[in-house]
């Protein structure tokens, strides 16, 4: 499984933090693979449609992410507070994956 | 928690005392805050109701609540789009950002009784953890400076229209761009002298509910309105308007007055 992660806005901007992250899930610990692959199903990503624009805030993050499964593919983008808890905790995950990353 | 309600306290106190604005909507609306936000949550915001703040992650960043200023720039977001509604995109944008540093940063300086010229005029100098190599995520007097590290990577921010970034990024650079007004600001309060919220923050306080104040409004026509407001508050030829106008010109942006002075208000 492949993912691209990218997580734009917030209360600055850091040139360093807002590049897309491409996670594959091969090359992940036994432990964090398994767990993305669950949180990707527990938020039924495939079939979620999120492409949301803020029309009232500031300082919000938005989260924009590509899953590629042998054939499915979805992407979305969604800005916070993340209503849907499941996709909350996936987006709470990569960014984790994104920091071990560093 | 207790740090966010005593720094959103200090926010309202500020408002009230020194412009006689009763909360966001000047009308009393209850201030809401939501602390401990997500896992290990790297941000604070405005999402048009209500103020959030993370702890952060404690490897980059400490907790959101720990600097009063970035409390008062969240605060301030909701009295921007109350009064303004500038569009969160491209300059308008970079204003409403620069609106909530500027205020964020006079809250601190009232809360520390410090004169424009004793301020640090940093956003958020307590919010960076040891390990990055840095002194806060913005410098009013002196944008582009606040941090250089590995992994963060260099402050973006310019301080004059000459190195004004063009991006699709951070809507349009609405944190990038917000250097060159942050400057002006800061250069206006200095060079005025005396507490920022005296005469350089009146001047922007009755910008921003100027009725002209469109939400599409540009650098330029925001500076313009300034010189306006500090005319009408201060006098033709006054210190403040001088002062002003040599703000944003060291900035980069010629001010003009073509439009009759007087005005309803």
């Amino acid at each position: 499984m492949l993912i691209d992660f990218k997580s734009d806005g917030g209360i600055a901007y850091f040139p360093g933090l807002n590049r897309s992250k491409l996670i594959n899930t091969d090359s992940l610990s036994n432990e964090d693979s398994m767990k993305a692959k669950e949180l990707v199903q527990r938020c039924r990503f495939f079939s979620i449609t999120y492409n949301e624009v803020p029309q009232r805030g500031a300082d919000r993050k938005t989260y924009t992410i590509s899953i590629t499964d042998g054939d499915n593919k979805n992407i979305i983008r969604v800005s916070d507070p993340v209503e849907d808890e499941a996709l909350a905790d996936l987006i709470s995950f990569l960014n984790k994956l994104s920091r071990k990353a560093r | 928690m207790d740090e966010a309600y005593d720094g959103l306290g200090i926010t309202y106190d500020f408002f009230w005392n020194i412009f006689e604005r009763h909360s966001i909507d000047d009308e009393g609306m209850p201030l809401q805050g939501i602390v401990h936000f997500g896992k290990e949550y790297n941000n604070a915001f405005w999402d048009g109701q209500k103020m959030t703040f993370g702890d952060g992650d404690n490897d980059l960043f400490k907790r959101f609540t720990i600097s009063l200023d970035v409390i008062g720039h969240e605060l301030a977001h909701g009295v921007t789009e109350d009064e303004a509604g500038l569009v969160y995109f491209n300059q308008a944008g970079a204003l409403n950002e620069s609106m909530s540093d500027v205020f964020g940063a006079m809250v601190k300086q009232y809360k520390l009784n410090q004169s424009s010229d004793k301020a640090d005029w940093l956003i958020g100098a307590e919010l960076l953890s040891e390990k990055v190599s840095g002194k806060a995520l913005r410098s009013m007097s002196d944008p582009g400076s606040a941090y250089d590290d590995p992994i963060l990577g260099k402050d973006p921010q310019p301080k004059h229209m000459n190195d004004f970034v063009n991006t699709f990024e951070d809507n349009g650079g609405v944190h990038i761009n917000s250097g060159i007004p942050n400057r002006a600001f800061y250069l206006a309060a200095t060079n005025i002298g005396g507490f920022a919220w005296e005469r350089a923050g009146k001047i922007w306080y009755e910008t921003l509910k100027d009725a002209r104040l469109r939400a599409n409004t540009g650098f330029k026509r925001f500076a313009n309105l300034t010189v306006y407001n500090a005319i009408r508050l201060f006098g033709q030829g006054s210190v403040e308007e001088q002062a002003v106008q040599n703000a944003w010109n060291e900035v980069g942006i010629k001010t003009s007055i073509k439009e009759p002075l007087q005005y309803a208000h």
